[in-house]
């Protein structure tokens, strides 16, 4: 699986007050104040590769180029995180549920962290197809608590509770929002009783409409305390 | 409901409990797992759980058998019925067997949403309400708290002053004064009020017991200790934790509280889990700490940490003027608890029960009353209701002359009334000349105030 660059998919850096100098585009990947991650030419045995520090997004089945980028950015501005954005694959077909016609998003997840080797320390895959647990009719998204990978799906994110069609800038908005609840999840956070915070548990996509794309100040704060943490101590692989 | 919510879901198929157990998880309580009934009740005999999500159809023990189990045991408990072949016959039979309701596997997220929010709910409700009844009671023996001598009302106004802060108190005063009474009043009337009033007294366990009474133990820290329990240190968690006799606490266990206080955490016996613990401290002694420091039996650092303030409950026999109050209250409240038609207590009788020196301080003029009343024939209390006050002790028990009984009997009225020559002839019921005439036949002497 190759990597795209940011120059490859056109995207921007997305801290609108980063470094210009070539030293600095790669740096503003990195969330201000944050150590900047090794360059991967300067790697030696006892450095961990850049990538290690960074997010990998995957698109799994027709999602748009667009909606890939709107996650990027979104995650690359509130949790802080660089972003890869990474060659397409199927959804697992051992995800998929005959009996009830939906994938299994711990089955995507688990097949992400087993069948596919990246360097990244977070993944995220993003798929077309309805997610569903053993346990819930369907989710929007699932990670695992202090896990390495989380997967949301856009195939409910379209449409109203009335069955109308949404306009795109809600579908983004919510896809973003689904998105950085689930990676929020990966650095160990956990649902927020502010109902505004995007760490609040959305059941339907009235709840997600009605939060705010932003965290609250605690979950903010432990975000910004658990994205430190991996550059202190990077995972092994 | 105190500390972290705790959820215990029993499902025999690993992938929907360790789906459910995740969900929970996200919403950050702390979730435990057991794949059949009979581990889930054994898993419930260690701790508590607030919530359990229980598989109806399951092996060894179907849902409703284990459902049956944690309603005798653990009553507490909120139950939730999950289950793929659900029916409404089902759904009637485990609400009826205390299911506090029921769901359909797979769930829909919004329906997991609001039932774990209103259970929750329910449950802190269910628990303000034990609380509250607590309160009630506390309220209700804070009104022995009563007096109207002068240091009496300084006691109260002291009481109010420091009920709002939040610093260690040291109640000094002789067994019986009323030391746990203002104790509740401070708590009652502190920011706590809502919290738990968790009483110990020190003096009433052994070293080893007292240590697991204060402090809990888990599941096999020693021998007999089958179930997991909470310590009053942990029990206090929020309120107010009255020590009382803390003048009989062992050195070790000293060091222990120190610790405890110092740190604001603490570990159960057997247990590495830290345990925050946030509560006010209110201790109690009839001992005067400082000799025992002297003599080596109470730490001073331990004791500098309990006396922020101190406070001094004075003994019964030094505000005499309360004594006919409180008879007359206590009086009402047997009257109220045994139903008997007693109007009150008739002067001379209270004159005699002021003039008793009360070594056993409230406790004992409160058990006086309580017999009188229960034994009173009449609807008045009289003087002879409270004979059994002045009867001789067993080492006066040998034969005596009448005039030498008369001779001791004087004495002793002449000491409790502190030579009040007026006051002794009206509890002996002679006139004031022939007390003088006694007192001069007998060679007494009246002590003086």
């Amino acid at each position: 699986m190759s990597k795209k660059t940011r120059e490859d998919t056109g995207q921007q850096p997305p801290s609108p007050g980063s470094d210009p100098s070539p030293a600095g585009r790669d740096a503003a990947a990195s969330p201000p104040g944050l150590p900047r991650p090794l360059d991967d030419s300067k790697v030696t045995d006892e450095r961990p590769p850049r990538s290690i520090f960074h997010l990998g997004l995957i698109e799994m089945g027709r999602i748009g180029e667009f909606a890939v980028r709107v996650v990027a950015a979104h995650v690359q501005t509130l949790i802080g995180i660089p972003v890869d954005i990474l060659d397409p694959v199927e959804i697992p077909e051992e995800a998929f549920q005959h009996h009830r016609q939906q994938y299994d998003a711990g089955l995507v997840i688990k097949h992400l962290n087993e069948r596919v080797n990246l360097p990244q320390s977070r993944i995220l895959g993003i798929v077309a197809a309805d997610l569903c647990s053993p346990i819930l009719t369907y989710v929007y998204g699932e990670a695992e608590i202090g896990g390495k990978v989380a997967v949301v799906s856009t195939h409910r994110l379209s449409q109203n509770e009335d069955g109308s069609p949404t306009a795109k800038e809600r579908y983004y908005e919510r896809l973003a929002k689904v998105a950085l609840h689930e990676v929020a999840h990966t650095f160990s956070l956990y649902h927020c009783d502010d109902p505004q915070c995007l760490m609040h548990f959305s059941p339907k996509v009235v709840h997600l409409d009605h939060i705010t794309l932003a965290f609250c100040d605690r979950c903010e704060f432990m975000i910004r305390e658990n994205v430190l943490q991996l550059y202190r101590r990077p995972p092994v692989h | 409901m105190t500390g972290r919510i705790k959820i215990l879901v029993v499902d025999d198929e690993l992938i929907v409990r360790e789906s459910l157990i995740g969900w929970l998880r996200k919403s950050g309580y702390e979730v435990a797992g057991a794949e059949g009934g009979r581990q889930a009740l054994s898993i419930l005999a260690e701790k508590d759980y607030d919530l359990v999500f229980l598989d109806f159809k399951m092996p060894e023990m179907s849902g409703i058998e284990v459902l049956e189990q944690i309603k005798a045991n653990y009553p507490q408990t909120m139950v939730v019925l999950i289950t793929a072949y659900g029916s409404i016959q089902t759904a009637v039979e485990a609400m009826k067997l205390g299911a506090h309701d029921y769901l359909m596997k797979p769930f829909e997220p919004e329906d997991l949403v609001l039932l774990v929010e209103k259970l929750l709910n329910q449950k802190k409700i269910l628990d303000e309400n034990l609380l509250l009844r607590e309160q009630v009671q506390t309220k209700i023996r804070c009104e022995d708290l009563i007096g109207a001598s002068k240091c009496m009302h300084q006691l109260f106004g002291l009481i109010e002053e420091v009920a709002r802060a939040e610093s260690p108190i040291l109640i000094r005063g002789e067994t019986g004064t009323g030391k746990e009474l203002v104790a509740k009043a401070i708590h009652s009337r502190s920011q706590r009020c809502y919290g738990p009033f968790i009483p110990i007294n020190c003096g009433a366990f052994t070293e080893t017991l007292l240590e697991g009474e204060l402090f809990g133990h888990e599941t096999g820290a020693f021998t007999g200790a089958v179930r997991a329990k909470k310590g009053r240190l942990e029990m206090a968690h929020e309120g107010t934790l009255f020590l009382d006799e803390i003048g009989e606490i062992p050195l070790k266990m000293q060091v222990d509280l120190l610790r405890v206080l110092e740190q604001r955490t603490l570990h159960r016996i057997g247990g590495n889990q830290e345990i925050p613990v946030d509560f006010r401290l209110i201790c109690a002694t009839h001992r005067d700490l400082l000799r025992e420091i002297e003599r080596g039996n109470f730490r001073q650092d331990f004791y500098y940490r309990l006396n922020v303030i101190e406070i001094e409950v004075p003994p019964l026999r030094e505000r005499d003027e309360d004594v006919p109050v409180l008879a007359q209250h206590f009086a009402e409240r047997f009257r109220r608890e045994t139903n008997k038609p007693i109007l009150g207590i008739q002067q001379p009788a209270l004159d005699l029960l002021s003039s008793y020196d009360w070594p056993g301080n409230v406790r004992e003029l409160e058990n006086a009353i309580e017999r009188a009343v229960v034994l009173a024939k009449g609807r008045y209390l009289t003087r002879d209701d409270f004979a059994f006050l002045f009867k001789a002790t067993p080492a006066q028990g040998i034969p005596q002359s009448l005039k030498e009984n008369e001779k001791q009997h004087i004495d002793r009225i002449l000491k409790h009334c502190k030579g009040n020559i007026t006051k002794a002839a009206n509890v002996l019921e002679i006139s004031r000349i022939t007390l003088h005439s006694k007192i001069k036949k007998y060679g007494l002497q009246p002590s003086m105030k």
